[in-house]
């Protein structure tokens, strides 16, 4: 196992290329004397906006969402003791999928005379209320005397995942043709909408959330044996899940409203590090962190440049381009080592 | 992926124009004879080019489909899908788009850029273009004689339509299908664009119990026992024709389908609602007021 620093150092490495290349490559294009013309201030209006305005905010937000969704997976999938578990999971994208439907499709009913900035980010703020909402909700479900358990918690995700899912189809039934091509566009994902704001907004969140969940790296190792033993060994076990939970919804719910939902990332970055590095959760969360960061940068610079000057969703490409990478993975290592 | 070459066509044409590349300013837009237009509608992309405006279109949508030369043009996605930086590109002066789009993120962000964005209002009704252009000529300096043709047009093919259903009694009960394929077929309720053209046509839609596009039992489907349907050329075909009709339960029971009462036309001159409205509507009159075959 190589050491830290120089993991580390390699994938901050890896995170600044694919920053560099993403601010070089978009569907318009600009020689790299233009490029700096831009970024220095010195080029066309036209030129500056597209720059600062639209591909850094976009890469930025990228960068945020992809390290945002990757450790929250391996903190989920720490906290469950379970390679499968996802954000998803405890509710956080069936709620948020099911009050963002209803934000488009009821949106004309409720909204006309609500102010301006709200009916604009309507869709964001309930996905963000859905996230939170449910996710409450199964770790009520999930609670009694003072400890969360987390088989339960398991169960209830499902059981209301499958009953949100219900309300979301309802919505669906009810939805026109355009209500419903903006829904399923939506749950394929989109940094199509990226601009500093909403940078700005996420950006303390996420890093909060992953600095967060880093800390309670320790304590997740020892979830490994099991939660008993885990007490034994001085952790305060159920702080530690209600921590995780509450920063996992938060930080999830934060992506998803400004994003639309991105598969795939939570799942396959944690495993990647889980085959090259081992399940040590100091390790895991920072660097899902900074490859889930990388990963979804490079996944979006292809979405806004391979069709264009269309575009393509980007959860279909996180699974086009992290599928087949993590099959050859899994297959090199079949039969080496176990996955968690 | 089919849009390659064209991409490379256009990175040749910036870094050919790079070194030209000024400032784009208030005044030299204001000067130019022809504004670059992007038209992220079908019906509009029709009517700009009825109106002499095609070779001003430097983008349209993925539902800009007619005429064949749009086909030329780059294809920009869906309008809930839009590339903002692909848009730039482009370099559009003005863009226009159905005023039924709202919150849309990307539109927001080219305004903030400066590109105009025009919010054109467009509805079901015959004289939906001459509205539709009152609007444009707010935005652009179209020439008489194209606005002239494109109500001389309408009014001709509105008196055709009126000849069509001079003789008609009946008012046929007509079934819009709208199909993706035997597993995905979806039927016309009330406040649609396909009623609309129904009843312009001397139709009435079969289905007035509910609004919009629902799915449709197999017992509903006689029910609304329909003397025609109305369906896009594109969705009878991804039923494989007439005879992959009848593998949607219900249908084969239902009067038009016995009757071999199907029509099928273009989506987009169907219920486009653009300069061949009446056109569209006089065509669909005269196969609904048929003589019985039998």
């Amino acid at each position: 196992m190589r050491s830290f620093s120089a993991v580390f150092f390699a994938l901050i490495a890896l995170l600044s290329l694919t920053l560099l290349g993403g601010v070089f490559v978009g569907a318009y294009e600009l020689a790299p004397a233009e490029l700096w013309l831009a970024l220095t201030g010195q080029s066309t209006d036209l030129q500056q906006f597209l720059v600062w305005q639209v591909r850094i905010p976009r890469l930025l937000l990228a960068l945020l969402v992809g390290a945002a969704l990757a450790t929250t997976g391996a903190a989920t999938q720490g906290l469950f003791r379970n390679p499968l578990a996802e954000p998803t999971l405890i509710g956080v994208t069936s709620g948020a999928m099911l009050f963002a439907a209803a934000a488009m499709v009821l949106s004309f009913r409720f909204l006309a005379a609500a102010p301006a900035w709200l009916q604009q980010g309507a869709v964001s703020v309930a996905a963000f209320c859905g996230a939170l909402v449910t996710t409450g909700l199964v770790y009520r479900l999930a609670s009694g005397r003072g400890r969360v358990n987390v088989a339960t918690m398991l169960l209830a995700g499902i059981a209301i995942a499958a009953l949100t899912s219900a309300g979301t189809g309802l919505l669906i039934y009810q939805s026109s043709e355009q209500q419903l091509r903006d829904l399923t566009f939506w749950t394929l994902g989109s940094l199509g909408g990226a601009r500093w704001g909403q940078v700005l907004g996420a950006g303390p969140i996420i890093l909060a959330g992953v600095y967060f969940l880093h800390r309670d790296a320790l304590a997740l190792n020892a979830f490994l044996l099991g939660e008993r033993e885990a007490a034994q060994l001085g952790f305060r076990v159920q702080r530690v899940k209600r921590r995780v939970i509450i920063w996992t919804a938060l930080v999830v719910g934060t992506c998803i409203s400004l994003t639309g939902i991105i598969g795939f990332v939570g799942l396959v970055i944690p495993h990647l590090l889980r085959i090259w590095q081992g399940t040590d959760y100091r390790r895991l969360l920072l660097f899902s962190a900074l490859l889930g960061g990388s990963f979804l940068l490079v996944a979006d610079t292809l979405a806004r440049t391979i069709v264009a000057p269309a575009e393509l969703p980007i959860g279909i490409l996180t699974a086009l381009v992290g599928a087949p990478f993590f099959l050859w993975l899994l297959l090199r290592e079949r039969g080496k080592n176990a996955l968690l | 992926m089919r849009n390659l070459p064209l991409l490379f066509l256009f990175s040749f044409l910036f870094v050919a124009c790079s070194p030209a590349a000024e400032p784009v300013t208030e005044a030299d837009t204001a000067t130019k004879t022809s504004p670059r237009i992007v038209s992220l509608s079908g019906t509009l992309t029709e009517l700009l080019f009825a109106l002499g405006q095609g070779d001003a279109l430097v983008g349209v949508d993925v539902t800009s489909t007619y005429p064949a030369a749009t086909a030329e043009l780059p294809k920009l996605g869906h309008v809930s899908k839009l590339n903002v930086e692909a848009l730039l590109g482009l370099q559009p002066d003005l863009i226009f788009v159905d005023a039924a789009v709202t919150n849309n993120p990307a539109l927001k962000t080219l305004a903030d850029a400066g590109v105009r964005v025009v919010y054109v209002p467009l509805r079901p009704t015959l004289d939906n273009a001459v509205q539709a252009t009152a609007t444009l000529a707010g935005h652009l300096d179209l020439p008489e004689a194209s606005i002239a043709t494109v109500k001389a047009n309408l009014q001709r093919d509105s008196l055709a339509l009126a000849a069509a259903l001079q003789g008609a009694n009946t008012r046929p009960r007509v079934l819009f299908l709208y199909a993706r394929g035997a597993g995905q077929v979806l039927v016309a309720g009330t406040g649609t664009e396909a009623e609309a053209i129904i009843q312009l046509a001397g139709g009435t839609n079969a289905i007035q119990s509910f609004a919009d596009f629902k799915p449709l039992t197999p017992e509903a489907f006689v029910e609304a026992a329909p003397d025609v349907i109305l369906m896009f050329s594109s969705g009878l075909a991804s039923l494989d024709g007439p005879a992959g009709l009848a593998n949607i339960p219900g249908i084969a029971q239902t009067p038009a389908f016995q009757r071999k009462r199907i029509v099928a036309m273009d989506g987009q001159y169907l219920l486009g609602f653009g300069p061949r409205a009446a056109q569209a509507a006089a065509e669909l009159a005269g196969q609904l007021h048929l003589p019985d075959p039998q």
